[in-house]
């Protein structure tokens, strides 16, 4: 899909999405399937970013309501032009002083006059940005400016790709629509701000993961990004290390997608603390957890105690799930209960290495007859089997795995990420308190996870108990029938403030 | 490929006058080698034969001579500079193994064109004789492999091994021509003897090659289909390099068929008013381009591998800035310190033009095209250097550019020349060479100046 479905001049609603739908199976793709299909009353356009212009496979169906696909690459080959011919009409010392706000600031008023700027010549292309003699100078007074002793290379190539990304934001093609809600901040929220301030019409964000925190700890934990500068004991050095100008533009992107939001919804409150320390506005924030249909996975039966005990890990075979401490954990419960069964179930082909070695360590801990990577499956089908739901993860935001499951009354044992202990223990404010769905364990650590397991395991009345206590938060907090009509009620008030409302010219 | 010029420079270095003489004789014969060889042979074979054979048999055995040489550059020239390429990308990848089998792929596709295109000059532009025909398409395609030889020989550090394959085979070559001359044996023997000669330093050098390279060559490396897509995939390179050979030859073609061209046999044209004129001319280069090879290819190759290594190992921008300026300065200098030698010889060759002259056995009808080629000479070796430094950075669209011009130039000027009679020969390869070294000059000063625009972006273009 690449063309517009029908002539229409707009659509309703624009979503904006990076990484992930509709190429990339995971939570935030379904959430975002189930969200369109769910709101048959809308019309949709989805501007999807990939990091290059490869063709990827789609793999969700498209639903009837997406009148617009576009795919949008981070970075793409360039023309063969000669750079003489790709002299943008603008002046470097200009230039690299508003791109050098974006950087140390990130308010959106700098974004907005770095969009101007770029109004200004109507032949500017990605090509002439990046290529030209202008593209050059500018990287060269950057570099004056914020790292004038370090790797010039490095430098270099962070600059290509951080404004690389920018300027694919700025000057791709963007659908009209009466709102724009992107479904992260990074360079999704780029797009929407900039949707924002150029067609003015209102943009929304929803956060699942803080993008901005994910990729801090992504560019830390890089070893490929040199360390450019002695910093000593100094806590107070304003110079920039490379390190540090990626996390900077990083969280300035998260600053300006902040201030052009008119509502920035996350699935839990403790995310929203992030929120805050990234400055988005109190008044904006709201939490809008996950639902799920809790209506058909109450209705699940019940494994029973007769059954072979059964413990589940349901997620992807990749290392953010962390299956190998799941399988650590399971050898130590098995040295208990000598005829636990347990099942991984989850795509097995998104990491093939991972995959392997979980393979081999299965089999290295003695359990190649207990445990069953099953692959993809209807989940519905193996929730009757199962006593006790384990999720081993290293990074999650709200996970709607331990939604569904415990909607079919299966109490859970998972790691302290995200919104894991909220879902589990319940807010600090629910009312009434509706006690515990499972039991919260360490990350990485295999024996809390065993321990909790085994309680479960092995007191049909704790797992009966707290079973009970999950579907029940899960149908008082997270049914998704609430959860759309927040979401209907959020684009409803939008789309009236747009109601007759001219294109800006 | 500056492997040999390294080892002439640390000749060079020793400091004694022998020291000096060889390192610039070494050069000279690496640079200008199959040139060279044949001037001097055909200068002895014809001394030695003016009374021994027809005066037509011996023009034509020199008219044959020169048109292997012609169409063996030409046809020759983009396997050539591909071979170089790889062979170049090969040595910096550490994968020396790769080495022999670029090289018979590309005397392959070296001898291949070349004897398609001599088939096409000698049968069907002309029509001569198939024995005759069979032995000068022959000595096209022993030229093309001398041409690929020498080429590589840039790799190869044992520069005595290549001057003395020049040497012995102008000895064979000198001396079976004369015997074929004394013995009657007409154009034909004369070649025969020619072509043994030509094989003896074809054979010396690709057996050379093999023992600085002596990796075995399985017969998947030898890849003649890859190779003609090598060749493909640089096309730019090749037609850059396949203008320039027409280049340096088309005011001669031009003249051939002007009213001072004569036919000899078989219909072969050419104008001994003007080819030995200018090619006795065209010497005053060789010390330029001797140097060139000692001095500039090495220098130039290490300071920019300075520019490049630290880059790489992570200077800042000054430093790099800085790496630069000194890259640039140093190479003007260098191009400029040498044509400025060159400036003298030339010089000197002007002035002694009717000395010369006379003393070579020319007439002094020939003073003008001689002098008018002194004077060309002296542009040329301006325009190769400049062109070969735009060709090392790799500005392949520019290198090409510069070697339309001069082709286009010396076409037109030399056909107006032509209009003005024998008084004006040379004055259009003259005019041509002025206008095209100039022009790469002030290309080779602004490549030189943007080297970090052109190293950071233009081959980065995203």
């Amino acid at each position: 899909m690449g063309a517009e479905r029908r002539a229409k001049p707009s659509v309703d609603i624009c979503i904006i999405v990076e990484g992930c739908y509709p190429f990339v199976t995971g939570g935030v793709s379904s959430w975002l399937d189930w969200l369109i299909k769910s709101l048959p009353q809308y019309s949709f356009a989805i501007v999807a970013i990939s990091p290059t212009s490869e063709p990827a496979e789609i793999v969700y169906d498209m639903p009837d309501n997406v009148m617009i696909f576009r795919k949008i690459s981070l970075h793409q080959s360039a023309s063969h032009g000669s750079s003489a011919q790709l002299q943008p009409d603008l002046d470097p010392a200009q230039f690299a002083d508003s791109l050098s706000r974006i950087v140390e600031t990130g308010q959106l008023k700098d974004f907005s006059d770095v969009i101007s700027l770029l109004r200004q010549d109507s032949r500017i292309t990605r090509d002439s940005l990046m290529n030209s003699r202008v593209a050059w100078e500018t990287i060269q007074i950057m570099y004056d400016r914020h790292m004038p002793h370090g790797s010039f290379l490095h430098y270099f190539w962070a600059w290509r790709a951080l404004f690389g990304g920018l300027f694919a934001m700025l000057l791709a093609p963007l659908p009209r629509a009466r709102v724009y809600h992107t479904i992260s901040t990074g360079y999704a929220g780029l797009l929407a701000a900039r949707a924002a301030i150029e067609n003015q019409r209102p943009a929304l964000l929803t956060e699942h993961g803080i993008y901005t925190n994910e990729r801090r700890i992504e560019i830390l934990m890089a070893d490929w990004i040199a360390e450019t500068m002695d910093s000593g004991f100094s806590i107070g050095d304003d110079r920039f290390d490379l390190k540090k100008m990626w996390v900077r533009g990083f969280e300035s992107y998260g600053r300006i997608c902040y201030g052009a939001c008119s509502k920035i919804v996350t699935l839990y409150k403790d995310n929203q603390h992030l929120q805050r320390i990234l400055g988005a506005n109190e008044e904006r924030l709201e939490v809008i957890p996950n639902g799920i249909d809790w209506m058909r996975f109450s209705e699940i039966s019940r494994a029973t105690d007769e059954m072979r005990p059964t413990m589940a890990l349901i997620g992807r075979v990749v290392p953010i799930k962390d299956i190998k401490t799941f399988l650590y954990a399971a050898a130590k419960v098995r040295k208990n209960i000598p005829e636990l069964r347990t099942i991984i179930v989850g795509p097995i082909d998104e990491d093939k290495g991972y995959y392997n070695e979980c393979l081999s360590l299965s089999t290295d801990l003695g359990l190649a007859n207990c445990v069953q990577f099953t692959g993809r499956l209807d989940i519905t089908k193996l929730l009757p089997e199962i006593h006790v739901n384990v999720l081993s993860s290293i990074s999650e935001a709200q996970p709607l795995v331990l939604l569904e499951a415990g909607a079919a009354g299966i109490p859970a044992v998972a790691t302290d990420v995200g919104s894991c202990r909220e879902l589990l223990l319940g807010q600090p404010d629910e009312n009434p308190k509706l006690g515990p769905g499972g039991i919260i364990a360490d990350v990485a650590s295999s024996d809390q996870i065993a321990n909790g397991a085994m309680s479960l395991l092995s007191s049909p009345d704790l797992r009966r108990r707290y079973g009970e206590s999950m579907a029940e938060r899960v149908h008082q907090h997270y049914n998704n029938i609430d959860v759309l009509k927040r979401y209907t009620d959020l684009y409803d008030g939008c789309l009236k403030q747009v109601d007759g409302i001219p294109w800006p010219a | 490929m500056a492997g040999i010029g390294f080892e002439l420079q640390k000749l060079s270095a020793r400091n004694t006058l022998f020291a000096q003489i060889s390192a610039a004789t070494h050069g000279a014969v690496v640079a200008t080698g199959p040139w060279l060889f044949t001037i001097v042979s055909l200068a002895l074979i014809a001394i030695a034969t003016e009374s021994l054979a027809d005066r037509e048999v011996l023009s034509t055995f020199r008219v044959v001579v020169f048109y292997g040489f012609c169409l063996s550059s030409i046809a020759a020239s983009p396997a050539i500079i591909t071979g170089v390429r790889l062979v170049a990308d090969a040595i910096y990848a550490k994968n020396i193994g790769e080495v022999p089998a670029v090289f018979l792929n590309c005397l392959f596709w070296a001898a291949l064109p070349t004897a398609l295109v001599g088939f096409l000059v000698y049968f069907v532009a002309f029509s001569l004789p198939i024995f005759a025909g069979v032995i000068a398409i022959t000595t096209c395609v022993l030229t093309s492999l001398i041409w690929v030889s020498t080429a590589f020989c840039s790799a190869i550090r044992n520069y005595r091994i290549v001057t003395l394959s020049f040497l012995f085979g102008m000895i064979v070559v000198t001396i079976n021509s004369i015997l074929m001359a004394k013995l009657n044996q007409g154009v034909e023997g004369m070649l025969i003897g020619m072509n043994i000669g030509l094989c003896t330093i074809a054979v010396s050098l690709i057996n050379q090659i093999f023992v600085t390279f002596p990796h075995p060559v399985n017969s998947n490396a030898v890849d003649p289909i890859g190779f003609a897509r090598s060749i493909a995939d640089r096309w730019m390179l090749c037609v850059g390099a396949t203008i320039a050979s027409i280049a340096i030859w088309v005011d001669k073609i031009v003249i051939w068929y002007s009213g001072a061209g004569e036919t000899v046999l078989w219909g072969l044209r050419h104008a001994p008013i003007y080819d030995s004129a200018l090619f006795v001319s065209f010497l005053c280069i060789v010390p330029a381009l001797a140097q060139y090879v000692v001095h500039i290819e090495t220098n130039f190759y290490r300071q920019f591998q300075k520019y490049y290594h630290d880059i790489s190992t992570h200077a800042c921008l000054r430093d790099i800035k800085d790496n630069a300026i000194t890259l640039k300065v140093r190479t003007q200098n260098a191009v400029l310190g040498i044509w400025h030698r060159h400036i003298i010889v030339c010089s000197i060759a002007f002035l002694l033009g009717p000395t010369i002259i006379v003393t070579i056995g020319l007439e002094y009808k020939q003073l003008s095209i001689f002098r008018m080629g002194t004077l060309g000479a002296l542009f040329h070796f301006l325009f190769f250097a400049c062109s070969s430094i735009i060709l090392f950075l790799d500005r392949q669209r520019l290198f090409l550019n510069l070697q339309i011009i001069f082709l286009l130039t010396s076409l037109l000027f030399t056909i107006i020349s032509t209009l003005g009679g024998e008084s004006y020969l040379g004055v259009g390869y003259f005019a041509a060479i002025l206008i095209s070294a100039m022009l790469s000059y002030f290309a080779m000063i602004r490549v030189l100046n943007d080297i970090n625009f052109l190293t950071f972006i233009s081959n980065n273009k995203l």
